[in-house]
This record gives C-alpha cells, structure tokens and sequence, in this order.
C-alpha cells in the first residue's frame, strides 16, 4: 500500500510554487531580451509559458493565455493544445476542449491520454458528441486503434458539419505537425502506472491494451452515469480493473469502482459478493475496502432506524465518510429512493440522526435536498401550497439557494398569488446579483440573469404580439396598443430587456463589443459608448432595490471603463484575443439594440403620438363648429369628443414618456452610422430629432382647457417628466406656458415664459428660436390681460364707443396699476393702460409709466412698440394743451362778445364802443385759436375757430 | 399586475413535452400526433372536420420542422427563453442528484478519506489532478536560467 506522505507543510509547497513562478517569469523576460537563435528561443520560451501556465497557483485566465502564448511560440507541441484543452475542460467550455484535444491528437495521433479526455469533454455535451465519446472510451477499452482511428474521422466530420472555423480556436483542418512522442507515455514518477505504456506496439487490425491506464475507470463512471446499466459492460470495465499493473493490484481504485457500482443501482448483496472475489479478498484491512464493506453494510440495514444506528456507528469508527452516509440515506429513503418514505415521515426520519451530524454541512444538504424533492413532485401533482410549504423549509435551511426562491417565485406565479409574487421574484433576482457581487465577478450567474430578464420582456411581449418567428414581422397596430394600454407589461419589458441588454454586454471580454463599438472606432465614439453604458447603468441597474446592487453596479462601471481605456489602445485592440469569436454575437446584440429602438419603441411612441394628435384635433375642430353653429347637438358632440380626447391622452402620455425615457437612453450616436450602413435610414437622417418631433408632437397635442386644478396638476407633472426627458426642447416649456394659461395660471405662465427666455439664446437653431421667443413674449402679454378681472373687462367693453364714465377710467386704471405690477413685462397692457390714464387726464403719469416700460422690454419688438406709444402719448398729451388753449380761447371770446351784446344800451355809444371793442379782442382771440389749430393741424378747430372769426366780423361790420 | 404566465402556449407546450426534451423526443411526439391526426382525419364524418385535421397536421409538422432541426430549435429557443427559464429548478446539491456530478463529487471525496488514512487513490482523469510537472520538457536554454535563477 503506497504511503501518502508530506515531506514539507502546505506553506513551504506555496512558497515553494511562489519561487518557481517567480523564477519562470524572469527567465522568461531574460530570454526575450536574449539574443538566441530565434528557434532555440522560441522553443525555451514555449517551455517557460507553458510551465507557467501548469503551476498550480497560477489563475485560470493566466493559464489560458500563457498556452496561448506557447501555442504561438512553438505551434506543434501536442502537450500545448492537450493542456489548453484541459483549461477550457475546466472552466466548462467543453466544446473549445473538444477542439484543443483533437488538435493535440493531430499532432501526437498515438496518444491515448489525449483521447481519454476528448471522451471525456464529448460526454459533457450533446447526444451525438456523446455517442461518439463512448464509442472512443470503448475502443480504447478495447484496444482497438482502426476502430479508435474511425471515432476521430466521424468526430471530424461531426465538427465540421456543426461549426467551421469561425470561432478563432484552433481548429486546424488537415494541419499537420512533426509528429511527437506523446508526453503522457514518458516514463514519470508523478503519475506512475497508468500514463506508462504496456501490452504489445500495435499493429494494424490487431487490438492492442490501452496506453491510458485509467480508462476502464472512467468508461465505468460513464456507464454508471447512465440511465441504463448493461451488466456486460460492467463486467468487462470490471475485468480490465482486475487486471494488475507492473504487478499492483489496483485494490483502490476497484473497491471504489465497486462501490460506484452499488450507488448507481447494483444490489448490494451483489456487491458484497463481487468484494468476497480475488481482488478483495485479500485486502480486508483495507481502508478501501474497510469503506466498501462499511457502505454495503449499511446499505442492507434492515430498517432506518437500524440504518442510523450503524451510520452512527460506522462514523465513529471512521470507516465511513459523513458524504457517503449521506447519500446512501437519500438513494434509499429520499424521494424517488428505493424505500420511499411520504415527505412527513422521511423529514421525522433525519431527526432520528446523532447531534453532532444534524450539524454537519453535508447532513444540512441531504435536508434540503429532500426537502426540495418532496416539493418538486408536489409541484408535478399541483399541489401547490404543499409545494410552497416545503421549499420555504428549504429556504430557512439556505436562504441564499437561487433554485429555492426561484420555484417559491414560479409558485406565487402558478398560483397568481398577488402578495407573494413580486417579493419572490424580487428575491430571486436579488440572489442573482448578490452572488456576482459578493464573488466581485460579473461573469458568476451572468447567463442566469441574461436569461431571467429576457424572458420576463419576452413573455410581456408575447401577452400581446404572439410568438415572434425569427424573421417575422411586426406585429399590428392593434396588437401594439392593446400592449401600451397595460402599463405594467410595458414597464416589465421596458425594465427587463435593459438589464438584459446591461448583462449581454458586460459578458464580452473584448473591449469593443463589450462597449459595442467597432474596431476602427474614433475616441470620441469610444467615450460616447463609454458614457451611454454607465448612464444605462446609473438609471436601471442601480434603481433596482436588491442587496449587493450598489457592488454590482460598482463593479459594472470599472469594467466599462477598463474597456474604454482598453479599446483606445490601439496595440490593444489589434491584439484582442476575443474580438472574432464574440463579433457575431456583438453584431447581433446591436442589431437586437436598434430593432428595440427603431421597429419597437420608436414605433410605439408614432403611434401614441398619432392618436392622440387625432383625438385632440378631432375634439378642437368639434368645438370650432359647435361655436359656430351654437347647435346643442353639434356642442354635446364637441364635449364628448373632448371628454375622449382627454382619455386618450391620460392613457398615452404617461405611457410616452415611459417609452421615450428608454428610447432616448439607447447610444443614437453610435447606433445611426450602424443604421444607415444596414440601409434601414438615410446617411443624413436626424434620427434622434425624429424621435424628439413624435414625443413633443404627443404630450403637446392636447391644447384643451383643464377641467380642473386636478387635471391640470396632473398634465402639468407629465410635462415635467418630459422635461426631464428632453431638457434642451423649448417647446416643452411653452407647452407648459400654454398649460397654465389654459388653466388660468397666469402668473405661473409668465414667471415660466420669463425663466425661459433667456435659455432661449443657446439654441443653435435661430429660426426656430426667434419663433420660440415670439411665442413666450406673447404669452408674457396675453398673460396680463388674460389676468384682468372679468367687472375691469366689462368695464372697458362695455362703454362700446362712447366715452366711459370717470369713475369706470379710474376703477381700470387701479386694477390695471395693480396687474402691471405681476405682469411688469407685459408691454401692450402698458400700452393699454397708458391710453387710460391719458383718457384720464395722468398723462404725466402715463409717460412715466411708458419710460419705466422701455427699461423692462423683453426684445426689440417690445422696444419699437413701447417706443411708438411715447411718442403717441407725448403727441397725444401736447394735442390735448393745445386743444384745452383753443377751447379757452374760443369759450372766452364767445362769453365776452355775448356779454357785451348783452350790454348795448340803444342810443348808447358808449355800450357800442365797448362792444366793438370786445369784438376786436375777440376776433383777436379766434384768430390765435385758429393759428393753434392750423399750426397743430387741428383742422376741426380751425374751422370753428374761422367760422367764429367770420361770425365775429359780421357782428362787428353790423355794428359799424 | 402583470404575473408571468406559466401556461402560455408553446411548440413544447403543443407537442406535449417540456422545453428540455431530447431531439428523440421531439420526433416521437411529433410522429406520434400526426399518426393520430392522421386516423382522425380517415374517420372524419364531414370534410370540414376532415380539412381541420389536415390543418392540424400542418401546424405540427411545421412545429416538428423548427424544433426537431438543431439550428431552427436554438433559433426558437432563443426567441422563446422564457420557456427554458420559467422551469422548476433543482436546489438539491449535485451530490444528491446528478449520477455523473454524485460520482465525481463522491470520488474527490473518497480520494480526501483515504488519503488520511494513507491511502492514494489515483485520479479519475488529469481533471482531478493539479500537478503536471511530469509534463515538463527538458530544455537545456531554460534549465540553465532556471538553474541561475535559483538562490
């Protein structure tokens, strides 16, 4: 019996391996700097990798590339594809195994080593692979190269027939190297025996013992591993273990080999029998077979009562692992056992175990794996709370078991269960993420989260577009808004396809289809990438309520600008190692990217955008004729169209915004030239300006006046959440302007229109940011006069033409004083009520007012206008003297002429010539009133005043 | 709320089968219904009812075509993989399910139990094992740094 010993401590082997590789490395950097022959070189270096990449401390990843780099250095070395075979084997990639295997059978065809572990990595993957991976370990077994010879061949045209070399691996059809001595059948002292060759050097058709001595073991496991046991092939894996090697008999391995044998099925009578034979025998002190027998025991125990007693038993005696007790119990009292209990009575059973292995990490997992079997099959049979009982038993056992919350969550689906849903899902989800970010890898569970997120989009998608074909279509209109009318399913798919999107990227491990960026790509687009990922980031994965998402997404971020820095390298990205593997998967995740954005979300939001545009011009055309016609018919016709009109827009806004917020989040910049190279826009297309159109379009269609404050606050709030969306777009803020004036906020609608103003000044487009300004400034004015209190308008209208009464003037002027000081901007309402207070007789007052106005005009508009009313006022003011100076003037002659006539004695001559004198002074009088009113081009006056002059000189000719 | 729907309609689902059934599988079922069909549509009373079970013969051959096809089945799997994930999952340990993965785990178990009571008992494959020194290649070049390199 070979003695394991330890000559030195775990530590001293570390610091050993520390030393080793420390050594490696700098021969490896003396060497490239050496100035060797360039083979020498190449194959000392190739050895130096690949040593590297053998020791044991050494990280998966590492080990990868240093065979890479070997592989390079000396590309025919069979050991170098063997181990690169091996790595890929390790990490489960076992087709890419499959690969590096058979190549490093191509280059050392006698191999059996090689062999064994291409078997070996085919069993892991499909039927066919698997079929022809049995058929190797068989021959193999047997010893048969020409049939070994036919495997390799159907496993040639198998590979070919699936995947041409499109993957960047090492495919090497027909590629032939000089031909090595296969490594494994060096003499070694690591692994004696079973890597040595024996039997006779094989000959064509004559069937020669397995260089690989270890194959009858892992042809049995396989077999074993199945769903059927053909006991003619157990034997013959059996006889071939009996068989002893250099004289050793493998007692060992085939006492484990028995006992493999026993838990997949045999009987253990059988069993017993098998280790009474001459291989056994012998060995009873074994500890090996010590353990057999112990099992085979145990096995028979008449009870399970009687079968914990002697597990307890065989324990403390040690010549029973805890692992083994733990799984014998569960092939025979556990569900589906040989002896199955009900789930009451198997779970009571496990309390009946000692203490100390109700402890035990393994004893934990032999309860929840019954725990979880029970449920399954009360899931099979609906039985649904059962189900749900057992699998939370399970939970408290390990609550971090991701298939545990898993099926709670598909119950609470099953049983549509409200309450317990969304925590399990949630839960669920969470335990996906913790996992990455307790391991600090993103790459841990990522295919289970990928998977998890599309399918909830899928299935939000599918509730109401059917099952898409690949290829097919776009579903129908119909279709799209019955979608859009279920909120919820629209926020799953919106939420869900984004983290499944996040998720796809961050499993690239070359940096420009991890940023989805091409190669040749610029720094600028490479940032632009940058930034669109780590806002996706902040705005969907870090919302998400789980424990760990704030590691996680910290983590998502450092990968994102590890890539950034990564892609901008140009020698980087030459040498990235990934880029033609992932390329065709990159290209479809992109191509996936713009039909969401194009065909999907784009689509959804026209179509919003267009109903709503309907509706509102429908209801606005119905009230136009209503007013017009007044017919009670046509303005109930008017009010429901208006009533669906807000309907319509109430179920579409919200559901707008939702859409254009993931819309707008998508990398426009990168993704158009993507698009148009595809043919599916114009190379000039403003894309993203399209998008913005429809979204303005839909949430600024609705013009109609709010019914009430709580309508209004509720547009009002979709207003916001589109500002939000679309910050840079004015026309959201007038909209809102329209809003509050619509909703007689008209001081809100000024203070807006003011805010907005100046923002106005870093639009690039001009013309349409003096339309935009024009439109504010009117809805500054219109504001003022919309705010007049509704007695002040009835006021002003009701006076029609005529002259209004003093006290009305003075009652306007107060409330317009009053609005002037909330509407200081608003220059016409100055204008307006300037005239009043001119109209009043405050002209001084009024010019003041209209000086204050030039200060706190708005634009030239403004300025002209307010400018044009000065001087109006001023000519109006003047006018008014000269006005007042000529009725003085006529008033008082026309008095004192009449006074005098009043005066005349007849015979008097002294009254005569007193009137005449008054007469003069009055001609005189009229004459300078008729100057006034010529020079002010009073041409009413002056005609009075030259009739009154003509009067007067007939008076005075009469007189005479 | 939106609650996913566990029951929706499916090829699978059609067939009868779970989304994780073997190609073989799939033929079967599919051969299977259409041998029904088939005696259906011969027993048929009117030819309207006849018509509709040729109709339902063209829907599963087609249904056949896609998932009994490797590449049409991962396309539509890939369209549809909320079938394959809203599944019950098994949360036992390996050890206790997989016969493969029990073997492997028992076999690293076995192999630490003997080892403490010194016994070796050798890997299954170079899978199980972690030492490969017994690979390495002579080469004088390297030999020589190496030799250097050590204190």
């Amino acid at each position: 019996m070979k003695q394991a010993s330890s000559i030195l401590t775990s530590d001293e082997l570390k610091g050993d391996r520390e030393r080793k590789r420390a050594q490696l490395l700098s021969a490896i950097g003396r060497l490239e700097e050496s100035h060797e022959p360039i083979a020498r070189k190449r194959v000392a270096l190739a050895e130096a990798y690949f040593r590297l990449a053998i020791l044991r401390d050494t990280d998966p990843e590492e080990s990868l590339a240093c065979l890479q780099k070997a592989i390079g250095l000396d590309p025919f070395h069979p050991k170098l594809f063997f181990h690169l075979g091996r790595s890929f084997h390790r990490r489960g990639d076992y087709g890419g195994a499959v690969v590096q295997y058979r190549q490093a059978l191509r280059f050392a065809p006698a191999s059996h080593r090689a062999c064994v572990h291409l078997a070996l990595a085919l069993l892991e993957l499909g039927k066919s692979e698997k079929e022809i991976g049995r058929a190797i370990l068989d021959a193999l077994s047997r010893g048969e190269e020409q049939k070994l010879a036919e495997h390799l061949a159907r496993l040639d045209a198998f590979l070919e027939a699936q995947s041409p070399a499109a993957d960047g691996k090492a495919t090497a059809p027909g590629a032939r190297g000089k031909s090595r001595r296969p490594d494994d059948e060096k003499p070694s002292s690591a692994s004696p025996g079973d890597s040595r060759p024996s039997g006779n050097a094989t000959e064509k058709g004559v069937a020669s013992a397995c260089r690989w001595q270890g194959v009858w073991r892992v042809a049995l496991v396989d077999h074993l591993s199945g769903p059927k046991l053909i006991a003619k092939q157990i034997d013959k894996q059996l006889e071939a273990g009996a068989k002893p090697v250099d004289g050793d008999l493998r007692v060992a391995e085939y006492a484990t080999a028995l006992l493999f044998l026993m838990l997949s099925g045999e009987s253990p009578k059988a069993i017993d029998k098998m280790a009474e034979g001459p291989i056994l025998k012998d060995h009873s002190q074994h500890p090996a077979v010590r353990l057999l027998r112990a099992a085979v025991g145990l096995a028979q125990a008449e009870s399970p009562d009687l079968f914990i007693e002697l597990a307890e038993k065989e324990a403390a005696d040690g010549r029973l692992p805890i692992e083994m007790i733990c799984v014998l119990h569960y092939t025979i009292y556990g569900p589906g056992g040989e002896n199955p209990l009900s789930d009451a009575e198997s779970l009571k059973l496990l309390n009946h175990y000692w203490p100390e292995m109700q402890e035990l990490h393994c004893f934990r997992e032999l309860r929840l794996a019954i725990l979880d079997g029970y449920a399954r099959l009360a899931w099979r049979d609906e039985r649904f709370e059962h189900a749900t009982l057992l699998w939370r038993e399970a939970l408290s056992l390990d609550p971090f078991r991701i298939a545990v919350a898993h099926n709670l969550a598909l119950v609470a689906a099953r049983t549509r269960s409200c309450d317990d849903y969304q925590p399990a899902w949630n839960r669920a989800a969470e335990l996906r993420y913790l996992y990455a970010a307790a391991a600090g890898d993103l790459q841990v569970m990522l295919e289970e989260r990928r998977v998890m997120h599309l399918s909830f989009a899928q299935q939000s998608r599918q509730r109401y577009c059917g099952q898409m074909k690949p290829g097919e279509g776009q579903p129908s209109e119909e279709a799209l808004q019955a979608w859009m009318s279920d909120r919820e399913a629209i926020e799953v798919w919106l939420r869900e396809w984004d983290l499944y999107y996040l998720n796809s990227r961050v499993r690239f491990r070359s940096p420009v289809h991890l940023l989805g960026v091409p190669r040749d790509a610029s720094e600028q687009a490479i940032n632009d990438a940058r930034d669109a990922l780590l806002h996706q980031i902040e705005t969907t994965l870090d919302q998400q309520p789980w424990a760990g998402i704030k590691t996680f997404c910290r983590l998502s971020e450092e990968l994102v600008v590890q890539a950034s820095e990564r892609a901008r390298d140009t020698v980087e990205r030459i040498r990235d190692l990934y880029y033609e593997q992932e390329k065709s998967e990159a290209d479809a995740l992109t191509h996936e990217l713009i039909d969401r954005g194009l065909a999907w979300l784009h689509r959804m939001l026209v179509l919003l955008a267009k109903k709503v545009t309907e509706t509102a011009g429908e209801a606005e055309a119905a009230s136009e004729k209503a007013k017009q016609t007044k017919d009670p018919g046509e303005s109930e016709q008017a009010a429901r169209l208006m009533a669906r009109a807000r309907k319509v827009a109430a179920q579409s806004i919200p559901v707008g915004c939702l859409l254009a917020r993931h819309l707008f989040v998508m990398p426009w910049k990168l993704l158009q030239p993507i698009c148009a190279d595809r043919g599916l826009i114009e190379r000039d297309a403003d894309l993203v300006g399209v998008f913005e159109s429809y979204f303005i379009a839909l949430v600024s269609a609705d013009r109609s006046e709010p019914e009430n404050e709580r309508e209004l606050s509720k547009r009002l709030g979709w207003l916001d959440e589109c500002q939000a969306i679309l910050p840079h777009r004015f026309e959201l803020r007038l909209a809102r302007c329209q809003l509050l004036m619509a909703g007689k906020r008209y001081d809100d609608a000024y203070a807006v229109a003011l805010a907005t103003l100046p923002l106005i000044a870093d639009m690039e487009d001009r013309e349409e940011a003096d339309q935009i300004e024009n439109n504010l400034v009117v809805m500054i004015e219109n504001a003022a006069f919309a705010a007049m209190p509704e007695s002040t308008r009835q006021m002003i209208e009701g006076a029609g033409g005529r002259a209004r009464p003093p006290e009305s003037v003075r009652e306007i002027i107060k409330e317009g004083r009053s609005l002037l000081e909330r509407f200081p901007h608003a220059s016409s309402f100055r204008a307006f009520l300037v005239f009043r207070m001119i109209e009043a007789g405050q002209s001084k007052e009024a010019i003041d007012l209209l000086k204050d106005g030039l200060e706190l005009a708005l634009n030239e508009e403004q300025r002209a206008s307010l400018e044009k009313a000065l001087k109006e006022a001023q000519e109006h003011t003047r006018m008014t003297g000269t006005l007042e100076e000529i009725k003085r003037l006529l008033e008082g002659a026309s008095q004192r002429v009449n006074q005098a006539f009043g005066e005349i004695q007849p015979g008097s001559s002294a009254s005569l010539q007193h009137a005449l004198e008054v007469l003069r002074g009055a001609i005189a009088d009229a004459r300078r009133a008729k100057d006034l009113a010529a020079k002010a081009g009073i041409k009413d006056a002056e005609q009075q005043a030259a009739e009154f002059i003509r009067q007067l000189e007939a008076a005075q000719t009469k007189l005479r | 709320m939106f609650i996913i729907d566990l029951g929706a309609p499916s090829y699978y689902s059609t067939l009868g089968l779970s989304p994780i059934a073997s190609f073989d599988e799939i033929r079967t079922a599919r051969d299977q219904m259409i041998k029904e069909l088939r005696d259906k549509q011969s027993k048929a009373a009117t030819p309207e009812e006849k018509q509709k079970f040729i109709d339902r013969q063209t829907e599963i051959n087609a249904i056949g075509e896609t998932l009994a096809r490797p590449e049409k089945r991962k396309e539509y799997d890939r369209a549809n993989a909320h079938l394959g994930f809203f599944m019950v999952q098994v949360a036992a340990a390996p050890l206790f399910m997989e016969k493969a993965d029990r073997m492997h785990v028992l076999h690293r178990m076995i192999k630490d139990f003997l080892a403490a009571r010194g016994v070796e008992l050798r890997p299954l494959s170079d899978m199980d094992r972690d030492d490969f020194s017994a690979d390495e290649t002579p080469i004088e070049l390297l030999d020589n740094l190496l030799r250097e390199e050590k204190p």
